[in-house]
């Protein structure tokens, strides 16, 4: 079996006062082993909410309504905290956006690593302490020995989310859930995290679900990319093709709007309106209302995954045979869009 | 002087004193100009002192040393500023990274656009205010119904925008623009980026737009100033920054802006530059015409 991780026709909503927020509807997908798979989208599409509902981390007022989750073969859909504890850390971990945050300023960093190993292993201090700098130095710590006993507001941004990743991969995790890791970090740090990321892959044959807002990111890092749009997976696929061949209306202008592949001269082409609100969504296709190639089907039935190639999906009613054929309106070559 | 310059600053410092062993040289010694009808990009990472320069300029900070000349007057002079404090305070605006702070939560949307018309005595009756008010707002692509809304009830986009609406309200001819889009999502950034660019072109006044994204800020401005550790590295124009940079730290955060294109990220070689080992010294250099370098 080469899939570690298998969604299927996950949806979570949240109960608010006035009434339903359906967060995530029906996403499936599945995630192979040592494979990164990025997830894009605007904020409020739903794209965290998935990442918290695998890990069964939701607030009180969320919940799973349908669907299934596999993890490693075994189905935790019905998992409850008691059980979900053994399981996070040791199979799943998570890194969020904010390292300032996620860290106990409190606690030196060394504490914070063994914390979870002394828990969920039957090892002495000792060697807890040992394997913490081992960690330490595998994502790339100076000193690590010194480090170790130092608080976090001694480490710059980019070192405090090494700590973090340090955190989350000390049990040695199979999937790793990264929520915008390099957001709030500067672009020479960022290209770091994202090559540490890449080497740790490789090392230690992690599977990442890479969650961002940055095509540029994206692209470096993903062997797979889905595009989300109000709670809904609207396109999956290699890289690759998704860049090159984007086919869902949302992913040209995801595209349009990003400014190193604005021509000279020319404004910005940006989405117009704002996100659906996911309480009482409209019918049919969710982007119809912001979209220029929208047709009347999309106001009424809510188009499916079509099949480009065995390996790109894409929903929308474009990608019917009774569609009009329509130029994309971006067309990325190979090597075009760099900085020079 | 040409007449086209409208903002000098020369040899601009700006020390923090934190205690009596701890001072903190945010900005050290820099020197720029920005003509009328100019956007100028400044660059640079975290506590570099970019957003300094631009609470300098428009008077938050009192500035350790330097001269900043505002349309040929020195403002940095205490007596000059508070002689001609209205006509500055009236042409240059600001706007802030972090829109939920910027505006007043107790006033509506109407009011915070109508506040420096009044405050400034531009527009002295209810009808004059009131005109002025909805046109800002149709600048901004707001419509009507927000007039009476309060900033915590719209969202952040539409918050950055009544921030715009703001500061042009009293025509300005500088607006500092102080991270504007970085707390956005990336399709209302390029909303907000693209609305700023069409009012600047309408409207000809000067933008200093200081970000740490460095395709934005080639999108957006003629000319960059690229900061390190509170000194300028580089200054050229945007074309000739990008085709031609010459300062090794200009060179690694060029590599490491992220490119959408897959094929090209992966066999990109990222410039490693190690900002410990910048101690700013060094003079200013022109290497080109209009291409200055820290050497």
């Amino acid at each position: 079996m080469d899939s570690i991780l298998d969604i299927e026709d996950l949806s979570v909503s949240f109960d608010t006062p006035d009434g339903e927020v359906q967060a995530v509807r029906g996403v499936s997908f599945s995630l192979k082993r040592g494979e990164i798979l990025a997830i894009i989208g605007e904020s409020g599409c739903g794209k965290s909410v998935l990442c918290q509902s695998i890990m069964k981390l939701l607030p009180k007022s969320g919940r799973i309504k349908s669907g299934k989750i596999i993890v490693d073969g075994t189905d935790i859909t019905d998992f409850k905290e008691k059980d979900m504890r053994k399981i996070r850390g040791d199979l799943m971990s998570m890194v969020f956006q904010d390292p300032m945050t996620t860290l106990n300023p409190t606690m030196p960093i060394g504490k914070q690593i063994t914390e979870s190993l002394l828990k969920h292993k039957k090892i002495s201090k000792e060697e807890a302490k040992k394997c913490a700098i081992e960690m330490l130095d595998l994502i790339g710590i100076d000193n690590p020995e010194q480090r170790y006993s130092l608080q976090s507001y001694f480490f710059s941004g980019g070192m405090r989310q090494r700590c973090v990743l340090a955190i989350a991969l000390a049990l040695d995790p199979m999937i790793l859930f990264a929520d915008e890791p390099t957001t709030a970090l500067d672009v020479t740090v960022q290209a770091k995290i994202i090559d540490l990321l890449l080497d740790l892959r490789d090392k230690l044959g992690l599977s990442i679900v890479f969650i961002s807002h940055d095509l540029g990111v994206v692209a470096r890092i993903a062997d797979r990319v889905a595009i989300m749009y109000a709670g809904k997976i609207i396109e999956i696929g290699n890289v690759d093709e998704v860049f090159y061949d984007p086919r869902h209306p949302y992913t040209w202008c995801l595209m349009q709007s990003h400014p190193t592949l604005a021509k000279e001269g020319e404004p910005l082409k940006c989405i117009p309106g704002i996100p659906p609100i996911m309480l009482n969504p409209p019918k049919g296709d969710m982007f119809a209302y912001r979209s220029r190639y929208a047709m009347k089907i999309d106001f009424e039935k809510m188009p499916p995954m079509f099949e480009v190639s065995p390996t790109h999906f894409a929903a929308t009613w474009l990608l019917d045979e009774h569609a009009p054929k329509i130029d994309p309106p971006v067309s990325l070559k190979i090597g075009e869009a760099h900085a020079e | 002087m040409s007449d086209d310059v409208l903002l000098d600053v020369k040899n601009l410092k700006q020390y923090f004193h934190i205690n009596k062993d701890i001072t903190i040289n945010a900005v050290d010694g820099i020197c720029f100009s920005v003509k009328r009808g100019e956007v100028f990009g400044i660059v640079g990472e975290t506590g570099s002192g970019k957003s300094t320069v631009g609470r300098t300029i428009i008077g938050v900070n009192t500035l350790t040393d330097g001269e900043i000349y505002f349309k040929g007057q020195k403002i940095s002079d205490k007596k000059i500023f508070n002689h001609n404090k209205s006509d500055i305070q009236k042409n240059i605006q600001i706007i802030f990274q972090d829109s939920t702070a910027a505006l007043n939560p107790h006033m509506t949307v109407e009011n915070i656009i109508a506040e420096p018309l009044i405050v400034n005595n531009i527009l002295k009756t209810k009808e004059e205010i009131a005109a002025a008010v909805d046109e800002n707002l149709r600048l901004v692509g707001l419509s009507e119904p927000f007039k009476n809304r309060y900033p915590g009830e719209i969202s952040g986009g539409q918050r950055q925008r009544v921030a715009i609406a703001r500061s042009i309200a009293i025509k300005p001819d500088l607006i500092i623009a102080d991270e504007p889009i970085a707390s956005l999502d990336i399709s209302i950034q390029a909303q907000i980026v693209t609305l700023l660019q069409n009012l600047q072109r309408e409207r000809g006044f000067s933008i200093i737009f200081i970000a740490h994204d460095l395709s934005i800020i080639k999108f957006l401005s003629d000319r960059i100033a690229v900061m390190l550790k509170g000194k300028i590295v580089e200054l050229a124009d945007t074309r000739e920054l990008f085709e031609n940079p010459m300062h090794e730290y200009t060179r690694s955060l060029i590599s490491a802006v992220p490119v959408p294109d897959p094929v090209y990220e992966r066999n990109k070689t990222i410039i490693d530059y190690d900002t410990s080992s910048f101690d700013g010294s060094g003079r200013m250099t022109e290497v080109s015409e209009g291409h200055f370098v820290l050497i």
